[in-house]
């Protein structure tokens, strides 16, 4: 009985044991140039050795995916059910599933881009926070000119490494551009020093000091303050002074008994 | 050969991204390179052989890609800005190459070692390429080649690449390059790399090679 296989609806081959194609379907001729008549030449390089594995196999209707190339010249994904007769001819039924996977590689490219744009998002996000670091580091230690000789310091938070490199930077740029006689620091909001914090406080002390013709008076130190700061306090060049208020009425005092005798 | 690859492949296929996590995690004494050449890479071409082997079908391998994409992503993430002053490379699949975890890997390596880079991704039409070339002008291009019928396509892109003015080193690497020799579609105008082996000694080459000239 001969079956009509040119008018199956889909790409089916019969091929010989030399792999040559002994007939196909219409719909073949859709998909694929015949124009040699190897079967090979219609296959993606790197479906060639499935396929070999696969052809003439003692199991019966096996089903695989294979890439083939199209007379388009792209490469499409068919799943290929193969059967062997008794004449050792195989047929080949090729279902064309390249749409169900583009639909799959859609999803993947769009979950890839996502992925991109997250890893730009966690990064620029970074780079915002370490800004706002930098920026809450700033205004953890602003430096407030009371009068065109004395300056005011408060110092909010733990005393850090990072902190105080920023509070460093900043005191000695405006003392030296100014002309304040008196720097007070205030640590009533500090909570914790942290021992690379108090070096990094000293060497600003120092620094102040060798500018020359500076007095540095801290203020607002509490007792817990003093356990942590322990023996700096007696290397370092300042003066203690209990209050804000209390500077501010000494600097007056000072300032009506000048007047006084001008 | 160990198994470890087998094992981290058959995570990926599960489909399953917090394992996936944890095994990549619980080897943190690796550094990267050997992550990537020991595990990752051969993972991905057992997959291959897998579907090869007709055990699995395209969708699990694409499955397995998001799901490796997803691990690289989140433990590799981009090292931000490397200064003004670091050298820069880009990397690009050619236009219709959809495999792209290679050069992720590639470029990752090159950010570990203080590198600016610009992995630009899959699917890259030459024109773009090349126009993004001149502008931010790095001074290597990596581009990445896997399928047979693209290869024409790798000779114009390395031609035209060669003829940017400022003369930058093109790297040409992916599955290709480690089964055939590219050097006919290259003509001696790119640095052909067969894999991550052969890119890390590179590197390492060319920078000691550099530090050599810096004191002479």
């Amino acid at each position: 009985m001969h079956y009509p296989e040119e008018y199956l609806p889909v790409p089916y081959f019969k091929i010989d044991n030399n792999l040559n194609i002994i007939s196909y379907s219409l719909e073949a001729l859709k998909h694929f140039n015949l124009e040699s008549k190897k079967f090979t030449s219609l296959i993606d390089e790197g479906s060639i050795d499935k396929l070999y594995n696969n052809l003439f196999s003692t199991k019966n209707n096996q089903k695989i995916e294979l890439n083939f190339r199209t007379k388009y010249e792209e490469i499409a994904l068919f799943e290929t059910h193969i059967s062997t007769d008794h004449e050792d001819h195989c047929h080949l039924v090729l279902m064309p599933i390249g749409n169900s996977i583009h639909i799959l590689e859609e999803r993947l490219s769009a979950l890839q881009k996502r992925l991109l744009s997250t890893d730009f998002e966690l990064f620029e996000k970074k780079e915002e926070l370490v800004k706002a670091m930098k920026r809450l580091n700033e205004l953890s230690g602003p430096f407030i000119p009371i009068s065109e000789e004395l300056a005011f310091v408060p110092i909010f938070g733990n005393v850090t490494a990072e902190k105080m490199k920023v509070i460093n930077a900043n005191t000695i740029k405006h003392v030296y551009e100014g002309d304040f006689h008196t720097v007070l620091f205030d640590f009533t909001a500090v909570g914790n020093f942290k021992s690379s914090g108090i070096l990094l406080l000293g060497e600003l002390f120092q620094m102040l000091n060798l500018m020359g013709n500076k007095k540095i008076k801290l203020i607002g130190l509490k007792p817990s303050h003093c356990f942590q700061l322990n023996d700096h306090l007696i290397d370092w060049p300042v003066v203690f002074e209990s209050t804000l208020k209390q500077v501010i009425k000494t600097v007056q005092q000072k300032k009506q008994i000048q007047k006084r005798l001008t | 050969m160990d198994d470890r690859h087998k094992a981290f492949a058959r995570i990926l296929l599960e489909g399953n991204v917090e394992a996936a996590l944890e095994y990549i995690k619980q080897y943190n004494y690796f550094d990267r390179f050997s992550i990537f050449d020991h595990i990752v890479t051969p993972s991905l071409f057992y997959i291959g052989e897998l579907w090869e082997q007709n055990e699995i079908s395209v969708a699990d391998e694409h499955l397995a890609t998001g799901v490796c994409d997803f691990v690289l992503s989140r433990l590799y993430p981009p090292a931000g800005s490397a200064g003004s002053l670091a050298k820069k490379a880009m990397f690009f699949c050619l236009e219709g190459e959809q495999h792209y975890l290679g050069l992720k890997m590639v470029s990752s390596l090159f950010e570990e070692k203080g590198w600016s880079t610009r992995n630009l991704g899959p699917n890259l039409p030459l024109e773009y390429a090349f126009n993004y070339a001149r502008d931010w002008r790095p001074n290597i291009i990596g581009l990445s080649v896997s399928i047979v019928y693209h290869l024409p396509k790798l000779k114009t892109c390395v031609e035209a690449l060669a003829k940017l003015p400022y003369k930058p080193i093109i790297l040409v690497g992916g599955r290709l390059a480690g089964k055939y020799d590219l050097e006919p579609y290259c003509e001696n105008k790119a640095v052909i790399l067969k894999d991550l082996e052969s890119l890390e000694s590179w590197v390492s080459q060319t920078i000691l090679g550099e530090k050599l000239d810096a004191l002479s």
